[in-house]
């Protein structure tokens, strides 16, 4: 018996209790930190109560083991594009795929009421008018030159090549990602040229929040690369046997969200066998079950696919493929989706994204950086599209319909990938990069790259209240908002 | 150039008779050569009126020549007595304060002069880094207003290697100082030092890899402490993100030559910088001490060079695997044909391995390191094989070969490879053991002679013949010197196990051994070749005499002892080790011998845009009704018609120049319009009358163009100058095309030669004493066609096909001389017999000095054979790379500066300068590591034992050791004589072989055949270096490719929106599904095949899966290409 538990023990008798032995059970398994606390509070409430036994129902309402049935744990895959994909091909696929950006982002800003002043980039033209004019379009082409910056935009029916002289706009046009969509306000310049006088992003409007009616909990995971050396896997299993613990805020957890990189997968990098403790993806993804199987059977689990999991790399990507491993897609509790997806969780919208397309922001534009995931977060949700690059590092395959649009607005916007655990809000947007549970690899000290990872991000359905586990032994490791 | 200038040069220098009349010679025709162009040139007729590449003799002249500055003089006498890198500081500072300017020069120019010049020393003026390399030297302001000098670095800076250009920044300082500038002081307007992380870890990732890995504390040492600004031009379009917009830093995108200078230069090689600076007693640059300096890419050498070997490209064999019995046996020594990073191997191997390997075929060995190209000596050790029957064989020559080629089963013993051992002179390598060779022994025979007065006479005739195995074995009991190699097997790789199997035979005796069919293996491992019949195994004569008398006279005890020591105790014959180690080689490039062309193949440098279709013809574009050219601004005043030629064609008239402001469009006679303060470019878009010239020309020349007159789609050099038409025609009329500087060059892989016999070149006697050849190598006047003759410092043999391609050049400019410049011909030359004797230059890439040489004979080859010192005057050595070949006459006639690209590196690969002499002690110290010994001494094969470094060996011969004296000029003797240069195919099968499939399907069979290779492994390094990466790639690039437009060739980074190109035209994907399975169903084929790891299946696998999620399930299966069974 730990020492302890037979302090409690003690005390109690001392203190002229009986302990049924189910309560025992339970007291086993309690936090020995905590352990003194309950013991001490049960017993102050039941000498009021005069009652001088200690049984099960006792530590259950006490602990808030007691399943709370009140909880609601309603899932909705509101979107993903697992059924979707291998729809278009080559020339005829990609011209299907920036019609339908153009057209999903233009009709979605025709709800501002400049747009009623469109005009197509072959009619600018011809446009004689005093008044500005406006134009819309996908960012084509970017030019910076001393103190000039030229943009050039594009519709279905041509370019329209614009300068800018203001210097704050400048800043903003060199913040614009290639291939987003962009409206821009525009007069005539002294030289037959066009001058951009603003810049008008898609960007969220003002909205209200749904919120769920029971305070169950989400619990945010990404980039867990199981099968790697590198895997915390000590670190986690702890966190998942929390999650069977009578912490009070662990028995709320209703939902489990796993953004990506599941597993290290293979061929991924250059010799990753040298790197890996399962060589192959089903004895990766085999580990990956076993873990989860340990998650109490009434928490829902969400797994989405990132660029180390199995299927494909381009986006949209499917869910990881049953061939694989068919007991996760078999498990009641667990739900396979592809990336992006976009759930409800009892009312609550959750934009579900890896987060692949950070790569290339970071590198292209001014002011982002890794170590600040829900910036350049903010600017995907400014541009209304979760992967706007077209031809950098990210892959994205040539569907009829472009999936990676930001149609719905959602509550919470959960990204990984980066591998930095961090928190922000944006227009009433929880932003949640949900870091890793992989240790630094050689790779990323290489190019300076510091994780913060085994911190588990838990989010509070009905008021929004974020909560987090740190299984970081590491004190500079904690999680930035 | 002066005949005297030549002469003079030679004067003073000791060399034999006949070599003061070979230079002699070569200087008078040159010279003559050079008066014949400069009066054609001086007509007019052409778009330069002169010679153009200027002659330089050593490195002082090219110094003074490529920077037109006059202190060839100077340098001379300063390089005789300083070293290369002192005289640079010396001259630079004088050239800094002014010594050789014009009054009027600023002090911006000549400490740019003088870091250029200084640089070009250092480099010894052949490479083009100091024109190109360094973009600009300026003088700045500090924040505190004082002065400092930065130079700007551009991308041919790497041309000058990463030592040479790192002494650039002391140069720099050095002239800083002596002008007295303040020091650069960095950080002061942005972070700088920031910068410098950020850029070259960006360049290392996105761009390109550099030798050395370094620390980013070692950049931010070194920026922060550097005297002078190190800036660049950009390289990349790749940009920094955070350190963008900085005051002194124009680009924000990366600076590769700069960033190469600070990795590769002053920290990669620090340690080599300390030296000098010490050397030199240069002060403010102690802070390089504090570096913690540079990790080579790819851990230590020894590692690196296992690695290599380890890395299989597909579809180029293997042949040996580093140290296993059965691979290439290491053999010291040096043939005619071999030295100089050239290896020889038996040409037997050549013939039983299907011409997988050819004469010039690269190869990459492990053992002394880096690259060699393969040469074939037949005095070397045959391969053993074992028959499809059972037996096993030691081939005996190329005949035998032929003979059981096919009945070969396995490849047991490849046999010897032949490396000098100036190449781990060369390669600061350390010596490994010798195995025991016939050299070794008739060195130990030679010392015995010496010590045995009595049967001296008796051994002494061993010497030069091979013992008969009775001889051997009374040899041995009677001197006490080991068996001799010949009789030798691998008792050394047996284990005395192996050694008491082998002592149980079913029958022995002394002319007849049996042996059960278990010990086969062992009989294999010792290469002792034998019969099989009737499961029964059978040695007989020679073999089963050496086993009767190693084995059976005296039963061995077997002891701990290794198996070599116990059978020379029980049987009195000393046995020595006969293998030593086994040399790794894989195939690297096959050899090379083919035309130089442009992509695609060029007549004449005219523009015909996009008017003459997909060929560029210009005949189809001259039916235009007006056509326009964007060409040089030569105008006839007298016609009023545009003129290639400096005098007009039509009329005869001196032509004029025009410029023409680009911005107010007016036709200006100076270079610069004063109303729009502007620079005027000297070209414009005008109508050129190209139907009425084509028919001039065509009358001109009495030729015909025929369809497509291929010209280009526009012109590169700055000023637009095109080529006369009549060169074009004259070209297109001999089957002839031309290089971008206007040259008609054939390429041809590099190859030493020392010695040749007259029957191997195809000359005549009498048409080599023409050319100087009197006598053979052991002073015998020439009488026949096998005598061994040595080969003069700048003669060369070129294959057929160049002589051929060579003799209509020759036609080529005969008749441009007659018609065109209307001077006489100059060749007359019909056949490849009658271009014997007559000047080339051979130039090679990077560089921009061609070396004279000349052709005394033809090879059945794809090399070019010429001396080490020939190869090296070109800073070349033999490791497979190909150089040009070009007519003297028509590097002098139409090669032009004015047509090459002013852009950065446009001046690499242009005979800039040409060096009409090549004295062996100016030559690269590679050079100078040649051995020219006719023996290995015994204390050099004892010494290999100690693997000590080559560097420490004394008693072998080379050229260092001999130069300034006369005999640095010939007796350059060879260990191992050879029959023949060449084998049955001058061609490997990788040049005919078509498709990478036919050669990966090669690769597996060679495995399969030769013993010393794994097939498995090497399946599996194909996969994953070749088949992953290829479907992987064009996976990855599939879902972010380009768009090309079919008509107009138009690139889009996506699709636009508009869904066709701007031209109106279709665009199509660059990347298809076919492109991406090319190689699937062979990576799976292979993954089920062969014993590959667990990881690598899964991942062809996962590959496969992905490709079905990407483009949906292959409704068709087609069959593709990679199909075959």
């Amino acid at each position: 018996m730990k020492k302890e538990l037979s302090f409690a023990l003690n005390y109690a008798l001392n203190k002229g209790f009986q302990i049924h032995p189910d309560a025992f059970k339970i007291l086993e398994n309690v936090d020995v930190k905590k352990l003194e606390k309950i013991i001490k509070e049960i017993v102050r409430e039941k000498t009021k109560q005069k009652l001088f036994q200690i049984n099960q129902d006792d530590l259950e309402t006490y602990l808030g083991i007691k399943e709370d049935l009140t909880l609601q744990s309603e899932i909705k895959i509101i979107s993903e594009p697992s059924s979707k994909i291998t729809s278009g091909e080559g020339v005829k696929g990609y011209n299907a795929l920036f019609s339908s950006r153009f057209n999903k982002l233009k009709r979605i800003i025709s709800d501002r009421p400049e747009s009623k002043m469109l005009k197509s980039a072959a009619s600018v033209k011809t446009a004689k008018s005093e008044e500005d004019i406006y134009v819309c379009g996908l960012l084509t082409t970017r030019n910076i030159e001393r103190n000039i910056t030229k943009l050039i935009l594009e519709d279905p029916s041509g370019t329209f090549e614009g300068i800018i002289f203001d210097n704050e706009l400048q800043k903003t046009a060199n913040t614009l990602l290639m291939d987003q969509f962009v409206m821009a306000r525009i007069s005539t310049g002294k030289n037959s040229g066009y001058i951009i006088k603003d810049l008008i992003l898609p960007d969220i409007p003002d909205q209200a929040k749904n919120k769920s009616e029971s305070e169950a909990y989400a619990v945010f995971l990404s980039d867990l690369h199981i099968g790697s050396k590198y895997f915390m896997e000590e670190e986690f299993s702890e966190f998942v046997s929390w999650l069977s613990s009578p912490d009070p805020v662990a028995r709320k957890i209703r939902f489990v969200l796993i953004g990506g990189d599941v597993v290290d997968g293979v061929g991924i990098y250059p010799n990753q066998d040298k790197e890996l403790v399962c060589q192959t993806i089903q004895e990766q993804l085999k580990k990956a079950e076993d873990l989860i199987d340990k998650i109490p059977k009434n928490v829902k689990i969400i797994i989405m696919p990132g660029n180390h999991d199995p299927g494909r790399r381009a986006l949209p990507q499917p869910a990881i493929p049953k061939k694989y491993n068919s007991g996760l897609w078999e498990r009641e509790n667990v739900v396979m989706v592809g990336n992006p997806a976009l759930v409800s969780l009892n009312g609550v919208k959750i934009m579900m994204f890896h987060g692949q397309s950070i790569d290339d922001i970071v590198k292209t534009t001014p002011g982002l950086s890794y170590d600040k995931p829900t910036n350049v977060m903010r600017h995907l949700l400014r541009a209304r599209h979760l992967s706007p690059i077209y031809g950098s590092q990210t892959p994205i395959a040539p569907e009829m319909e472009d999936l990676l649009v930001i149609e719905d607005i959602p509550d919470i916007f959960h990204v990984g990938h980066v591998h930095r655990a961090e928190l922000d809000m944006y227009k009433g947007i929880l932003l949640v990069n949900s870091g890793s549970w992989q240790k630094q690899t050689p790779f990323q000290a290489s190019v300076g790259m510091t994780p913060n990872p085994g911190i588990a991000i838990m989010v509070n359905l009905k008021t929004f209240q974020v909560f987090h586990e740190n299984y970081s032994s590491n004190s500079n490791n904690i999680l930035q908002s | 150039m002066s005949e005297n200038d030549a002469i003079s040069r030679i004067s003073g220098i000791n060399m034999p008779n006949y070599y003061l009349d070979y230079y002699t010679n070569l200087s008078t025709d040159t010279y003559s050569i050079f008066q014949h162009a400069a009066k054609a040139k001086s007509s007019l007729v052409d778009s330069s009126g002169i010679i153009e590449p200027k002659i330089a003799f050593d490195l002082a002249d090219r110094v003074a020549k490529m920077h037109e500055i006059d202190i060839a003089d100077p340098l001379r006498d300063l390089l005789k007595i300083n070293g290369k890198e002192l005289s640079a500081l010396i001259l630079s500072k004088e050239i800094a304060l002014g010594k050789y300017s014009l009054p009027d020069a600023t002090l911006e120019e000549k400490l740019d002069l003088a870091v250029r010049v200084g640089l070009a020393i250092v480099t010894e003026g052949v490479t083009i880094a100091p024109l190109q390399g360094i973009s600009e030297v300026k003088i700045k302001k500090n924040k505190d207003g004082t002065d400092y000098l930065s130079v700007s670095i551009a991308g041919p800076m790497r041309s000058a290697g990463g030592t040479e250009s790192a002494v650039t920044m002391l140069i720099a300082d050095h002239v800083r100082k002596a002008a007295g500038l303040s020091k650069y002081q960095a950080n002061s307007f942005d972070d700088e030092t920031g910068r410098f992380v950020e850029e070259l870890r960006i360049y290392e990732r996105e761009a390109s890899s550099f030798q050395f890995h370094i620390l980013d504390e070692d950049i931010e040492h070194v920026i922060s402490n550097l005297p002078v600004e190190l800036d660049g031009v950009d390289t990349d379009p790749y940009e920094v993100v955070n350190h963008k917009s900085m005051a002194r830093i124009k680009t924000d995108r990366v600076r590769g030559g700069a960033l190469r200078v600070l990795n590769d230069g002053l920290i990669g090689r620090s340690k080599k910088l300390l030296k000098r600076i010490e050397l030199y007693n240069l002060d403010g640059w102690e802070w390089l001490n504090d570096l913690k300096g540079a990790v080579q890419t790819g851990d230590n050498q020894e590692d690196a060079a296992a690695k290599r070997m380890r890395e299989v490209i597909t579809g180029r064999s293997v042949l040996s695997m580093p140290n296993k019995l059965g691979g290439f046996r290491l053999r010291y020594g040096r043939a005619c044909n071999t030295g100089f990073a050239a290896v020889g191997i038996h040409p037997v191997i050549a013939e039983i391995l299907d011409h997988t390997v050819a004469v010039g075929t690269q190869i990459k060995i492990d053992i002394p390191g880096k690259g060699a190209t393969v040469a074939f000596v037949d005095s070397i050790d045959t391969p053993t094989v074992r028959l499809n029957n059972g037996d096993v064989v030691k081939i005996r020559d190329v005949k035998h070969a032929l003979e059981i080629k096919n009945e070969i089963e396995k490849i047991l013993h490849l046999g010897d490879i032949l490396i000098s051992f100036g190449d781990f002179l060369e390669n600061n390598a350390q010596l490994v053991p010798s195995g025991y060779v016939e050299e070794f022994w008739i060195e130990e025979l030679k010392q015995k002679t010496q010590n045995i007065k009595s049967d001296s006479e008796y051994l002494k005739q061993f010497l030069s013949k091979i013992p008969s195995v009775d001889e051997a074995i009374k040899i041995s009991y009677d001197f006490k010197i080991p068996l001799h190699p010949h009789y030798l097997y691998f008792w050394d790789k047996i284990s005395s196990e192996d050694l008491s199997i082998l002592l149980e035979p079913t029958n022995v005796n002394e002319k007849l051994i049996e042996y059960p069919i278990k010990v086969k293996k062992i009989l294999e491992n010792l290469g002792t070749p034998h019969k099989i019949d009737n499961q029964k195994i059978i040695l007989e004569s020679q073999e089963a005499k050496i086993f009767f008398n190693l084995l059976f006279r005296e039963k061995p005890t077997i002891n701990d002892f290794s198996v070599p020591l116990i059978i020379s105790k029980s049987s009195g014959i000393k046995i020595k080790n006969k293998f030593s180690t086994s040399v790794g080689v894989r195939i690297g490039r096959p050899e090379k011998a083919a035309a130089r062309q442009m992509k695609p193949p060029t007549h004449v440098l005219f523009p015909v845009s996009d008017k003459g279709g997909p060929t560029r013809d210009l005949l189809k574009a001259s039916r235009n009704e007006h056509f326009f050219a964007n060409i040089y601004n030569r105008i006839c005043d007298q016609c009023n018609e545009p003129s290639i030629g400096i005098k007009c064609s039509n009329c005869g008239v001196k032509t004029t120049i025009t410029y023409r402001c680009t911005n107010c469009r007016d036709v200006l006679n100076e270079p610069f319009c004063e109303k729009c303060k502007r620079k005027a470019p000297a070209h414009s878009h005008k109508e050129f009358p190209l139907k009425t010239r084509l028919l001039l020309a065509q009358e001109k020349m009495g030729l015909r163009a025929k369809e497509p007159f291929k010209g280009v789609k526009e012109l590169i050099n700055q000023d637009k100058i095109a080529e006369p038409l009549e060169k074009g025609l004259t070209r297109q009329n001999f089957g002839l095309t031309t290089f971008k500087d206007g040259t008609v060059r054939f390429d041809a892989t590099n190859s030493p030669l020392t010695q040749f016999k007259p029957s191997w070149i195809g000359t005549s006697i009498e048409k080599l004493k023409q050319l100087g050849y009197y006598h053979d190598i052991d002073g015998n006047p020439l009488e026949n066609l096998d005598q061994i003759i040595e080969l003069r410092m700048q003669d060369v043999i070129i294959p057929y096909e160049s002589g051929k391609y060579l003799v209509s050049t020759c036609k080529y400019i005969d008749a441009l001389l007659q018609k065109f410049y209307g001077t006489s011909a100059f060749y007359n030359v019909n056949n490849s017999k009658e271009l014997i004797g007559h000047l080339i230059i051979g130039l090679a890439p990077h560089t921009s000095v061609g070396i004279v040489g000349r052709i005394i004979g033809y090879t059945e080859t794809h090399v070019c054979f010429a001396t080490p010192n020939w190869h090296s005057a070109k800073r070349r050595d033999a490791d497979g790379d190909a150089d040009s070949i070009m007519l003297l006459m028509d590097s002098l006639l139409n090669f032009s500066r004015q047509f090459l690209s002013d852009r950065i590196g446009g001046l690499m690969d242009a005979p800039l300068l040409v060096q009409p002499l090549v004295l062996p002690h100016e030559s690269q110290p590679q050079a100078h590591n040649l051995e020219v010994t006719k023996f290995l001494p015994l204390e050099f094969f004892e010494s290999t034992f100690n693997e000590i470094k080559a560097s420490d060996i004394n008693s072998v011969d080379i050229i260092k050791s001999r130069l300034e004296t006369e005999r640095q000029f010939y007796d350059y003797f060879f260990t191992h004589p050879t029959s023949s240069l060449t084998t049955s195919k001058s061609r490997s099968a990788y040049s005919t072989l078509g498709s990478m499939l036919d050669k990966f399907d090669m690769q597996v069979k060679n495995a399969d055949l030769i013993d010393a290779v794994n097939t498995s492994e090497i399946v599996s390094n194909v996969i994953s270096t070749h088949l992953v990466p290829d479907i992987m790639g064009n996976l990855r690039a599939y879902a972010r490719q380009n768009f090309r437009c079919t008509a107009c060739g138009k690139s889009y980074r996506r699709m636009p929106l508009i869904q066709t190109c701007i031209c109106g035209h279709k665009l199509i994907a660059t990347i298809t599904r076919g492109s991406v399975e090319k190689y699937l169903k062979l990576a799976k084929r292979l993954v089920e095949k062969y014993d590959v790891s667990e990881y690598q299946r899964g991942r062809i696998h996962a590959l496969s899966d992905e490709i079905e999620l990407v483009f949906g399930k292959n409704k068709g299966d087609q069959s593709l290409l990679t199909d075959y069974a």
